[in-house]
């Protein structure tokens, strides 16, 4: 699975301790795990060697030592007849060996020869693939990714059982190599997407990807820009979907979820949860969300600014009652407001850092005591938490955390601009944002279709879901090489009422 | 100058987005002050005059096209090279960029004025030119794709203004629309001509022409985009008249945002500075297409780099705008580039006519 280095020079023909020592020195740098097993032939002897924890030992000592332990002689042909561990291969550099026994192989070598022989026998710690947590869905399929890639790819092909799935091979990272597949379907999946990823994948030259949402930050367009770019899941059944409509997938090694790129900006307040629900549900919670992301966003700066500012647009009624509330607040509603904020965000934080038990405790001492207890304090008035609490709830429902918290960010700066120009500073944040949205790129492919590159065909694939016989096309916007997903059944010419 | 411009595919844009780019050029700070100019003239026969306007944008629109699509792929300051020669060419050329210039100014004053008026009456100008021209400043930078991109969004996000209109449309009088016929001819054309340069921005056809994908259809669009406005403007207009009292709406500065007034939600008891606010989407589409055309075609004329004319001239604007601090200035201002507009909007494409139909017929007559 490594990156082969072909530095160093051969060694061999050599002596077993030779080989031994030098591995031992050179190598693993006196490693006190590096294991030898010496059997001796009438003739000559050979010596197998291996990492003592990367090897599955029993494994190991019933496929391996013991067939050779019994052979007649001692020659390569001979054991690779015998051993039934499949894989093999014929190595002869220290550098190539090193790296076959960090990865979980046996080394054989019979004293004399030209090269010796590995056979990959490794132990890997993972876990089996549990019910998503991040993303969890109430409808539909329950599993996730797991941190093992085998796992992972195991669980895209059974779902994808298709000929057309193509899975590239990238390993990347100088210091710790890591596995990373680049997976679509070839008769869906936009020749030039395929180019550029691959392009980006060849080109990452770093020490270390650490896992796949640090991937999409090496590979991104714009490191700059508070919105991600490429959608990371832990929902296989979203992975595929999102292969089914052409476009491209990542599996990293050793990471627990998959990146689907490109994306653009609505697909993040889709979930797949939209498509197993009836389609007027899907397509009512899908508007929901995009609605709930702008009122996240705008109700708070919008009650700072009208406060602050603007008192004649709140109507009467409701203006006694909010002088009421705020008669006994000593700040301005900037201030109110950003205290309120922080204080959400802290709870949100310590929710999420703590044990879950604890976190459930914490959640209920700071939404609920802190919460009366601030306005009785008369540090914010009652509509504000109500404001504050809204929109804090309104952001969660986007189905990407990572959206979510981009949303709960900008919210910020925002507040600053209301509580500083009013009306004139949220729409010129609003507008700001706007025109950032139009100017990003995923993976080349402009960031905010299909608003803009305008696409009115792709309604019924972004904005809201139509039933699916009818709504037979792949999004325009995704640019997959073929539109059409079926064909529209033959539709009965409609009869009158009673005929 | 001459040679046909080569625009690379993925910096053109679909001739659709016309439709609504133009239409957003036309409608802009004009429309708010719009029933108020044409009544001054036309009486309760102004939408008479703004139909009468409306076919004549139409012809002008048409004549643009032909002498656009006469030349080889080019752009307004080729078509001037063609006619007038290189040196006079790139006289003219100037005097245009420096026509947009006034015109980015006259928008943006206005706007601040608007701002002044309705909201924060001592907000400093510079303050609110400055965040109007560091948003378009960080559009134009991206390019025309993401300039035409935030018209395109803007729109959207703002067309649903005017269906707010509801609640004076209820309190219309009819009787202010009799007696018909009532202004004489001369008014009508009087009150035409004012309507034709609150409703300019089709200039923008001069230069955006080369990056069109599909030329063919550029008619079809820019007409439509012509035909939206007129129809904006008739409902605002006919929505106004009746709306006012006759001496009311002569003394409106901004009928339009005067409307809005009286619109009250069940949250929201004044709709008017929400409408002020969100005005700034409905001016920067303006501001960012003709930020675009001065950068542009300063380029073409003088060689500059977009991103250094571009700079220089937002600063100096900035400056301006700090400098002009009265509302009789900016009402004279704004008075004198409509004065001048209707000759470079309006009379120039008549000009040029007859240089591109020799054009055509040289060409003829050597094949």
């Amino acid at each position: 699975m490594r990156r082969r280095t072909n530095k160093s020079k051969g060694i061999f023909p050599c002596q077993l301790t030779e080989l031994e020592k030098k591995l031992h020195e050179d190598y693993f740098l006196d490693s006190p795990d590096l294991t030898t097993k010496q059997i001796d032939f009438d003739n000559k002897s050979c010596v197998i060697l291996y990492l003592n924890h990367m090897v599955r030992k029993q494994y190991l000592y019933n496929q391996l030592i013991k067939p050779i332990q019994f052979s007649t002689t001692a020659s390569y042909e001979q054991f690779k007849r015998i051993v039934p561990v499949a894989g093999d291969e014929a190595l002869n550099t220290l550098d190539a060996i090193g790296e076959e026994l960090i990865g979980g192989a046996a080394c054989v070598y019979i004293e004399g020869e030209d090269y010796a022989l590995t056979f990959p026998v490794p132990k890997l710690e993972k876990r089996n693939p549990e019910r998503a947590e991040a993303e969890s869905l109430i409808f539909g399929p329950k599993i996730s990714f797991t941190e093992s890639l085998d796992t992972n790819l195991n669980i895209v092909h059974w779902r994808m059982d298709t000929k057309t799935l193509k899975v590239e091979k990238f390993i990347i990272g100088n210091t710790v190599p890591t596995e990373v597949r680049l997976i679509y379907l070839e008769e869906l999946a936009n020749e030039d997407n395929v180019i550029e990823m691959r392009r980006r994948l060849e080109e990452l030259s770093v020490d270390d990807i650490i896992e796949s949402s640090t991937l999409t930050q090496y590979i991104e367009d714009n490191s700059y820009t508070i919105f991600p770019q490429f959608l990371v899941t832990e929902l296989p059944d979203r992975f595929c979907y999102s292969l089914k409509e052409g476009k491209l997938g990542l599996l990293v090694d050793k990471s627990p979820t998959g990146i689907i790129a490109p994306i653009n900006f609505l697909s993040f307040f889709e979930s797949t949860e939209d498509l197993y629900t009836r389609w007027s549900m899907g397509s009512f919670i899908r508007v929901m969300r995009i609605v709930a992301m702008f009122i996240s966003v705008v109700l708070t700066p919008l009650y700072v600014a009208a406060l602050t500012f603007h008192y004649e647009i709140i109507p009467t009624a409701l203006l006694v009652s909010l002088g009421h509330s705020r008669s006994r607040v000593p700040f301005p509603p900037l201030i109110e407001a950003f205290v309120l904020e922080i204080l959400i965000e802290l709870v949100r934080e310590a929710g999420a850092r703590l044990p879950t038990k604890v976190g459930q405790t914490m959640g209920i001492v700071g939404g609920i005591v802190i919460g009366q207890a601030v306005v009785q304090a008369g540090f914010t008035s009652n509509i504000l938490i109500i404001i504050v609490a809204l929109s804090a709830l309104a952001s969660y429902t986007a189905p990407s955390y990572l959206m979510g918290s981009a949303i709960r960010i900008i919210r910020f700066p925002i507040i600053l601009l209301a509580g500083m120009w009013g009306f004139i500073g949220i729409i010129f944040s609003l507008s700001f944002i706007v025109i950032h949205l139009i100017k990003q790129r995923s993976l080349n492919r402009p960031y905010f279709a299909p608003i803009y590159p305008f696409q009115p065909r792709d309604v019924d694939n972004s904005l809201i879901r139509l039933p699916f016989l009818s709504s037979n096309k792949r999004a325009y916007s995704g640019s997959p090489k073929k539109i059409t997903r079926f064909k529209k059944p033959n539709k009965n010419k409609p009869k009158d009422i009673d005929e | 100058m001459k040679t046909p411009l080569q625009i690379p595919i993925d910096k053109k844009i679909k001739a659709v987005y016309l439709l609504l780019i133009i239409h957003t050029m036309q409608v802009g700070v004009g429309i708010a002050g719009l029933p108020r100019f044409i009544f001054a003239e036309a009486k309760q026969d102004s939408w008479i005059s703004l139909l009468l306007a409306g076919i004549i944008i139409h012809i002008v629109v048409a004549i643009i096209i032909f002498v656009l699509r006469t030349y080889p792929n080019t752009d307004l300051l080729g078509v001037l090279s063609y006619c007038f020669g290189n040196i006079f060419g790139k006289i003219l050329g100037m005097i245009f960029t420096f026509y947009f210039f006034l015109v980015f100014l006259s928008i943006l004053l206005n706007y601040v004025e608007f701002v002044q008026v309705f909201i924060f009456p001592r907000m400093p100008s510079w303050f609110i030119s400055l965040l109007l021209i560091s948003l378009v400043f960080y559009a134009v930078y991206s390019g025309l794709r993401v300039a035409v991109g935030t018209c395109i969004v803007f729109y959207f996000a703002t067309f649903w203004i005017a269906l707010l209109l509801i609640e004076p449309i209820t309190m219309i009088e009819f009787d202010h629309y009799f007696p018909i016929f009532h202004a004489s001819p001369t008014e009508i054309l009087e009150g035409a001509r004012i309507t034709t340069y609150s409703l300019l921005g089709f200039e923008l056809l001069w230069l955006i022409y080369p990056f069109i994908q599909d030329q063919r259809k550029i008619g079809r669009y820019a007409q439509g985009a012509v035909a939206i406005t007129i129809l904006y403007g008739l409902y605002v207009v006919i929505v106004s008249i009746g709306y006012f009292s006759a001496d009311q709406l002569e003394e409106k500065i901004w009928p339009l945002l005067t409307m809005f007034k009286i619109l009250s939600l069940p949250m929201f008891e004044r709709f008017d500075i929400l409408a002020v606010a969100l005005w700034m989407m409905v001016i920067l589409p303006n501001l960012i297409m003709f930020a675009w055309m001065i950068s542009y075609s300063c380029k073409r004329v003088c060689g500059f780099k977009q991103k250094h004319s571009l700079v220089a001239f937002l600063l100096v604007a900035l400056i301006i705008s700090s400098i002009v601090q009265k509302r009789e200035n900016v009402n004279a201002f704004t008075t004198f580039i409509g004065e001048i507009g209707f000759g470079f909007g309006i009379l120039f494409p008549l000009l040029i006519l007859p240089f591109a139909i020799f054009h055509r017929w040289k060409g003829k007559k050597q094949s």
